[in-house]
Parts: C-alpha cells; structure tokens; sequence
C-alpha cells in the first residue's frame, strides 16, 4: 500500500516524491521533469524521510559534493549514501542540492543545509544505507521517474 | 579550519586529482532477466517443512524454503521468493538456495537467505551479508530469579535504558577510543575487550568465532567507516535492535538448558545490535566496489544488489577482509554493551551476568561442511541466519559440544523468544537455521494500524513488559504484532531437524534504539 505522495516546497520549489512499503524499511517513487529534478528530489525524500519535516532544515550552511556512478540510478545511490554519511559522520542535514554538472554517471553540486540540532531535528527515522535493489532514474512517458529503497 | 572550509579543501584537492587523471566513462551495468521476473514464484512441496523454487532461466541450482502451510501465504505476500531464485544464479554455488522460515524481502538476498559457494569458482556478495555485518546477537543469564527482581523491574529497564546508549547519536564516552585502538578492535575482536578489562575468558569462548574473525584487516576499512564507528562502540542503535530482560518460562529440554547455564524463573538478559555505521559503509563502500568488479570478471546480475566477485579474486579478498573486521567490530559492541549492563545488574542486584552465547545474522564464513557424501570447504553467507552446528561439532565450544551450539532466536517484545541447539539435519542448511520471528507487517502498515496506540503503555498493562525506546516511532513500527509469531516460526526449525527447541523465554523489559 502506497503512502500519498508528498506535496512540499523547497526554496520556492515544488517537489513530489512517495514513499511505499518495503518490509522492513522504506522506498521511495521520484518523479521530476528531467534527471536533476529527480536527483534532487531523492535528497528531499531521504531528509524527508529522516527527519519527518523536511523544512526544519534551514539553508544556512553548504557542502560541496561529488558523486560517480555508471548510471543515473547508481548516483541516486551514491547521494543517498553521501547524505547518510554528512548526516551522521559530520553532523550535516541537507535540504536541497545545488547541481553545477551532471551527467549520466557523475555529478557535481552543493548540498545546502545546516548542522544537525538535536532541539529542532527530532530524527523520525534513521536511515542507515541506500540500496540498490530496485534502485532506478530513467526517462519515462513524462519527465524522469526515480526509485530508492532505504535500509532503516 | 570551518567545516565548510575543510570539505571544499577536501574535494577541490579531490576534483584536481581527478582532472589529473580524466574521467573516463565506466560502462552501464546491464541486468540480465530475474528467473521469475513478474510471474508468481510455484513452490514445490518437498516434505512438512520444505518447499522447493523449480529450477528455471539462469538459475544454477533450485531454492529450497523452510516453511509450513500456515506460513505460506505469508510469503507469498512480498518478492521473498523471487529473491530466493535470484540468488541461485550467482555463480559457484553449491547446493540449493535456501531460505529459513522467517524469510522476507530483503535486497538483493532476501533476509533469511542462507548460500554456500565454492571457495575456488563461486563468489562472495556483500549483498548476501548484508549491510548490518555480524548484526546478531547475545544471551546472557542472571543468577537471579524472577521474583527476587522484586519491585525492581522498572528501575532495571531505567538503569540499562541510561546505561546502554540507544538511538541516533547517543553515545558513552569514556571509552575513549582513539583511531589506533579502533585498528586493535578490529584485528582482535574479543581479544581486545578482554584486555581492555571489557570482558573475560568465559565471554570469548562463548561467542561465535571466539568473537575474532581471522583475516581481518582493518587497512581495508575505509576512512568514512572509521568517521561513522569510532564513536559508536557500544551503542545499541536503531530499527529492531534491542536489549531485553526476560525471563525463562519454559524449558523443552533439561539436558541442554543446564549446559547452557539456564533454569525456569532464570532472569536472562538479551543484546541484539551490529557494526553500526562502521559496518554499513564498509558494506556501501564494497557494494560499489562489486559493481564494478561484476563487470570485470562478467557476472551476470539480476539485481545490482548482488553483486559480487570470485572469492579469490582480489576484490573478493579485500572485502572478506574488512567484513572481518567490521564483524569483529560488532563482537567487541555487544561485549561493551555487556560490560555496561553488567554494572547496572551488579549495583541494583549484586547479580553477574554470565554470556550464554553470542551469534552472527549477517556474515559470510568460509566454513567445512559434508555436502553430497563428503567434507567440503564452503563460503557460507547467511543473511539474516543463525549458524546452528549439532552436538560433536568441533566449532561449538566445549562446554556445549555434547548437546549442541545455542541457537538463540529473537522474537517480538511481547510475547517469546527461543533458545534452541543446533541438531543433525542442519547439515542440509550448510549448519543454519533461523534469526528471528520475520517481519509480518512493514513499518509503514505497523504505523497506520497502530501509530494511534500507545504501545509501550499498553505493553505494560496487557503484558507487564515495561518498555523505553528511544523514538516513539521505532517503538510502534516494533510492535509485537508487526512479527510472525516466533513459536511458529521455531517450530518449523525444529520440525525440520536444523535446530531443537532448548527453552522459551518472556519478555519483562525491553531497551528499543
């Protein structure tokens, strides 16, 4: 059973995402207008998902980011797991992702966001990793679609 | 330096090195076709405890599922099965593709998945240990009874709720660990607690592994690994990890209960937590590693997930090594979280706290096992399985060698878990059984139905198990009845000869993550 999609603005963005039921943990349906949007989306999704409110996280501090992979999907990954690794190595919540390139297997941007505030960031559900399984970024009949399952 | 700073520093070096070095374009990874791909998985009836998935596409060898008709439909509610038949087209495997009763969807593996692989032509997944290495988990007893807990339950709960650091971010730190110490930790597993004064002789010779993997090599645990494990030694975590004082309400089987220390009334204490962030970028890092070796050595994947390179391949080798290590990281976890309750348990009741055992979920182990009428050295993968070796084994330490390994088996929070031995006939699930009770429910159907409820209230009045978590959310999403029901469960293992029932035991109070 699918949870409703997720209606919210960043910075003056609309996003949509929805999430859906894996077993033990989470996955997540991206839609957006082309490869970048999805991108992005998957980031609004994942803090989404971690935080329970997206925009408590306030853009007030950047980090830049690489990502490679062999495919769109396989960078959709690579975010996710540079998230988890800002979020819990370094203390960083993103709220949006800046992208200066982006290809179909590198990307290169600015994760905006803040340091995590135990005060203000109650964690909804801790994100542990991104999987692979099922993981996916590719033009359909509209726009791009985008899929992740997240290991909670 | 600020952070910021720091980073863009970081990555400015990194993109230079990169412009240095051209990127050039890595090939897609193609997926071939899954053997069930959008069709209904058809299951063959072997006996009252197996079911066989028919050979089919390019599967190497058959599934075979541990299940009984009342948990079927079960299965058959998530792609479990389809996993199941995924896996067996890795290559060099050896035997069927098993899965133990609790099996449900997973990635890549599905949880409870259970594959042994021929060291010289088969491979080694990270996908098939999981990201979680060595999650598994710890019994302890008390010499204590029930009774003489006395009024004391909430305060016990209270004090390992304060104890032992539960949920995002929290953490003790007088451990101090240095990067070094983390570097010992992950070579001598057990070997470093003990003499950090963090455990005893006793505690290493009854955990799986003597709580050391051999062929760790911490060098292959990458800089990120190190940043997200350093401080988490000794932390439960979250999602279904828990530590749990219970009771033993029952005991199936005197012989082995007195072997393994236990006693009906026996206040027991349960620890169940991984690698934590450690082990979770150790298996992110690999995953990436894998994709890319799949490519090289041409190993057709049904789902990036399992990917994978020949065990003696070097990229093989690497990640069995800081598999090691990170399973050698989640040993010396459980032995710290077992040092701090041992405090709790000695200031409140004067009472020790006595490992019984401690086992692996999420591992792969090259291991000896008879396999069509001879001795066979296998890489067994369990993902989300106990090993479960029978009486006489030479792995299972001495003092249970005449009755068998513990086999220890989580269920829910509100109901039971089971202490089983491992028997004969696990010899046709390369020594596996079970882990669990297997999710029923998934978080997000456990929070629509029950996320009105406060669980933890009505736990203690319905049950009388006091529960703290330390997010409202994880407690809900982890309600007793989001699990199969473990008896269920347990009793296919043990009709099906893997492992026997030893003893049952009730939950009195849980620490959640």
């Amino acid at each position: 059973m699918r949870e409703p999609t997720q209606q919210c603005s960043v910075r003056g963005v609309d996003v949509a995402y929805r999430f859906f039921d894996h077993t033990g943990d989470f996955g997540v349906e991206l839609e957006g207008a082309d490869q970048a949007e999805v991108t992005r989306e998957a980031l609004h999704a994942f803090t989404q998902l971690l935080t329970g409110d997206l925009s408590s996280v306030r853009p007030e501090a950047e980090l830049e980011v690489e990502l490679e992979g062999s495919d769109p999907a396989e960078l959709l990954v690579a975010l996710g797991n540079e998230l988890i690794y800002c979020f819990e190595a370094e203390g960083f919540l993103a709220a949006d992702l800046e992208l200066e390139e982006l290809t179909s297997q590198w990307a290169r941007g600015v994760l905006v966001g803040e340091d995590f505030d135990p005060q203000r960031h109650p964690i909804a559900r801790p994100v542990k990793a991104v999987t692979y399984h099922q993981a996916a970024c590719e033009p359909a009949a509209t726009g791009w679609r985008g899929r992740l399952i997240f290991d909670l | 330096m600020s952070r910021k700073q720091r980073k863009r520093r970081e990555q400015r070096a990194k993109r230079k090195e990169r412009k240095a070095g051209a990127r050039e374009p890595r090939p897609q990874v193609e997926l071939a076709p899954a053997p069930y791909a959008g069709r209904k998985v058809p299951l063959e009836r072997l006996d009252a405890t197996r079911y066989r998935v028919p050979r089919t596409g390019t599967m190497r060898t058959h599934g075979v599922v541990y299940a009984d008709e009342r948990i079927l439909p079960d299965l058959e509610e998530d792609r479990c099965l389809e996993q199941v038949a995924n896996v067996a087209t890795l290559p060099g495997i050896v035997g069927p593709s098993l899965a133990m009763p609790d099996i449900h969807w997973g990635y890549g593996f599905p949880i409870g998945g259970v594959a042994a692989f021929d060291p010289d032509e088969g491979v080694v997944s990270p996908g098939g240990v999981g990201y979680d290495i060595n999650c598994g988990v710890r019994l302890l007893s008390a010499d204590l009874s029930a009774p003489e807990l006395g009024g004391r339950l909430d305060a016990l709960v209270d004090a390992l709720f304060k104890a032992v650091p539960a949920g995002v971010g929290s953490a003790r730190r007088e451990l101090g660990l240095e990067p070094a110490g983390l570097q010992a930790l992950m070579r001598d597993g057990l070997g470093w607690a003990v003499s950090e004064g963090l455990a005893n002789e006793a505690d290493a010779q009854r955990v799986e592994e003597g709580g050391c993997l051999p062929g760790a090599e911490p060098l292959r645990v990458s800089e990120r690994a190190l940043a997200r494990g350093l401080n988490q030694v000794g932390t439960l975590g979250s999602g279904n990890h828990f530590a749990e004082v219970g009771v033993v309400d029952e005991v199936y089987d005197e012989q082995a209960a007195a072997a393994f220390g236990l006693r009906a009334g026996q206040v027991t204490l349960m620890i169940h937590s991984g690698s934590r962030g450690l082990g979770h970028q150790v298996c992110t890092d690999f995953l990436a590693d894998m994709l890319r070796a799949s490519e090289r050595y041409g190993i057709p994947l049904v789902d990036r997930q399992l990917c994978c390179a020949p065990v003696e391949s070097e990229p093989g080798r690497r990640y069995l090594q800081a598999m090691a290590a990170a399973a050698n990281y989640a040993f010396v976890n459980r032995q710290v979280m077992t040092h701090w309750a041992r405090q709790v348990f000695d200031e409140l009741f004067g009472s020790p706290l006595h490992t019984v055992y401690d086992v692996c979920h999420n591992i792969a182990k090259l291991e000896t096992h008879r396999f069509e009428g001879r001795e066979r050295e296998l890489l067994v993968h369990r993902k989300g399985a106990t090993r479960a070796l029978p009486a006489g084994h030479p792995l299972v330490p001495a003092a249970y060698r005449e009755v068998g390994q513990p086999v220890i088996i989580p269920g829910d929070m509100g109901r039971y878990s089971f202490v089983l031995r491992g028997a004969q006939q696990s010899e046709r699930s390369f020594g596996s059984a079970c882990h669990g009770a297997g999710r029923l429910l998934s978080r997000a159907a456990a929070k629509r139905r029950y996320g009105g409820s406060n669980v933890a209230e009505r736990l203690r009045k319905e049950r009388g198990v006091i529960v703290r978590g330390a997010s409202r959310a994880t407690v809900v999403e982890e309600v007793p009845e989001a699990y199969k029901d473990a008896a269920e469960v347990v009793g296919i293992v043990h009709d099906g000869g893997l492992a026997e029932r030893v003893a049952r035991i009730r939950p009195l109070g849980c620490v959640k993550g």
